[in-house]
């Protein structure tokens, strides 16, 4: 089994900022997620103490451009797909 | 002559020989459209208004002999990841149902300064996730070829679309083989170029280290010409590789003479469908025939794939999809209170299943105490996928073998079961996991008539010689004509 509970998978759900909305949509995440990573645990069967980590297909590093100024999206722009605004900003609820 | 049938290509000689004007050709495909796409579901959106537009614009360069571009006239179709400015990019998803672009993807740079036009956005899998187009917020797909059957996905509108002949190509995006199990499924050609050949400015991310946008087609000739037209690299997309600008189409005929194929034998072994195996069996004959060897390797790790890449993937879309938070754009819950409750009510009501699920298994995996258990594990697996194809592809030219497991299966078929939808992208993930270059062509029927796709993979860049051995293998064995009948039927 993996640890997975549906104290986790709240405590995750949390973490990534959703809302689960009811115990049995808690439930069926549980049983899906404890599911894939059962089934994930067979690459604890692959002796890979001695293999780098591999995050990139391709070697780049540090891959520079000029620094040149140019125009960015304007302001009107760069709001116009926000659903709340408020004297040219994003308008959000309280923080605290 | 049906305007339908014809290609990318076609198309563009009977526009530069005025024998076809831009208006009739996109006039003709809306009006397709209309008739079938209903049944089908291929667009979310249909860009009629500022097509018919632009269609009459180009009737007028036309007129004066003023043809410029590539695709002077064409009608495509694009994937509604990739944004389009001022178009409507849903990633059929309800977090962007009404997400305006305010810049175009470099992509679409590209293609629009060849002049073509812009028919519609394609369905797909919400935020690209999913393999049977099934994970739409807005409505599913169905297979041209059947319509019971689920397109593939997650580019199942963009494959669809252009089976059906509604549009003459589209483009996709492929994070664990979303362009060629959909083009295998709808027995069309899809490629996924090596990473770093597409510039990714523009698509909406999903698996960052993964993703590669690829084009859609009904033939190899097509297929390769868009790719000339949309590679290269991209100062806004900092792992496009630079200087690997190439002609895909240049060497498309070249003699297969003395080229090394290897098949794996876990690529046809009873993990896969048999029609399947027969087929593929079958195209390893072909290529014997045109000159090439075919010998069996062993390639037994692929075993480990699946679970490596949705650990990845989730983890990365974990990552990426943080930036729907319903401030700056998509979806925005009401009644919040506090910033945290919008976050979580925005997300909750923005995101559908299939999404939750791999966010939250994504954060699971980087959560404190998992990273090293699954997500380094999973990475130093990718390592071994790589030396293990880098071995094979040191005494071959290509690897064969199908693109899926098995043909399209029904719509609700496999629905509820998530795991074993996972573990039908064995045989495409490879190629995403390592960044080589695939592609998929079609390569036979199984017996309730819906298409079986060959893939082939090649070391990275090596695009050029899988259109070659793709082209020279669809000259032997197409299904251009049960296509074209397939089309007639839909109309």
């Amino acid at each position: 089994m993996s640890e997975i509970t549906s104290d986790v998978v709240k405590h995750v759900a949390n973490l990534a900022r959703i809302d689960l909305q009811d115990e049995q949509k808690t439930q069926e995440f549980t049983e899906e997620l404890d599911e894939i990573l059962n089934y994930a645990k067979q690459l604890e069967d692959v002796q890979l103490s001695d293999t780098e980590p591999m995050f990139h297909a391709v070697d780049l590093t540090n891959v520079m451009r000029e620094d040149e100024a140019k125009t960015p999206l304007t302001q009107e722009e760069a709001l116009s797909n926000s659903k709340s605004t408020e004297d040219g900003q994003f308008k959000v609820p309280k923080m605290l | 002559m049906n305007i339908y049938e014809l290609t990318v290509e076609e198309l563009y000689d009977k526009i530069q020989q005025k024998e076809l004007k831009p208006s009739e050709v996109v006039g003709a495909l809306f009006e397709d459209i209309d008739k079938i796409d209903e049944t089908l579901g291929s667009f979310l959106f249909i860009n009629k208004e500022d097509a018919m537009k632009e269609a009459g614009r180009l009737d007028e360069l036309q007129a004066e002999g003023k043809m410029d571009g590539e695709l002077f006239g064409i009608p495509m179709g694009i994937k509604d990841n990739i944004v389009t400015k001022d178009v409507l990019t849903t990633c059929a998803s309800r977090m962007l149902e009404d997400f305006r672009p305010v810049y175009d993807a470099t992509v679409m740079e590209k293609l629009n300064a060849e002049s073509p036009v812009l028919m519609g956005k394609n369905n797909m899998d919400e935020f690209a996730m999913g393999g049977s187009n099934e994970n739409s917020y807005f409505k599913i797909v169905r297979n041209p070829w059947d319509t019971d059957a689920v397109p593939g996905g997650s580019s199942g509108g963009s494959a669809a679309a252009v089976a059906a002949g509604l549009v003459p190509f589209s483009l996709g995006s492929d994070t664990g083989g979303s362009v060629r199990q959909p083009a295998s499924f709808c027995g069309v050609v899809g490629m996924k170029p090596t990473y770093g050949r597409v510039s990714r400015y523009g698509l909406v991310a999903f698996a960052s280290s993964l993703d590669q946008i690829g084009p859609i087609t009904r033939n190899v000739r097509d297929n390769a010409k868009i790719l000339n037209l949309i590679s290269g690299s991209n100062n806004k997309d900092a792992t496009s590789m630079p200087d690997v600008e190439a002609d895909f189409l240049k060497n498309i005929d070249a003699d297969l003479t003395g080229k090394k194929i290897a098949l794996p034998d876990e690529y046809v072994d009873e993990g896969v469908d048999e029609e399947v195996r027969e087929a593929v069996k079958k195209a390893a004959k072909v290529f014997e025939d045109l000159g090439a060897t075919v010998e069996r390797v062993s390639f037994s790790d692929i075993k480990y794939v699946v679970a490596a890449y949705y650990l990845i993937a989730s983890s990365e879309a974990s990552s990426n999809l943080a930036r729907f938070d319903g401030i700056r754009f998509g979806h925005r819950a009401e009644g919040a209170e506090t910033l945290e409750e919008l976050y979580k009510k925005t997300r909750a009501e923005g995101f559908g299943e299939e999404v939750k699920r791999r966010i939250l298994l994504g954060t699971f995996v980087l959560s404190a105490g998992h990273y090293d258990q699954y997500y380094i594990r999973a990475q130093k697996l990718r390592t071994i996928i790589e030396a293990d194809m880098e071995r094979i592809l040191e005494d071959y030219d290509m690897i064969i073998g199908p693109t899926t497991t098995s043909a399209a299966y029904d719509i609700g078929e496999k629905i509820d079961d998530k795991l074993q939808m996972y573990k039908d992208d064995i045989l495409t993930i490879p190629a995403n996991l390592t960044g080589m270059p695939a592609i998929s062509i079609p390569c036979g029927l199984n017996s309730k008539n819906r298409p079986i796709g060959l893939q082939i993979t090649g070391k990275h860049f090596s695009e050029a010689e899988l259109y070659n051995a793709a082209f020279k293998f669809e000259e032997k064995f197409n299904l251009h004509e049960e296509l074209k009948e397939i089309q007639k039927e839909l109309r």
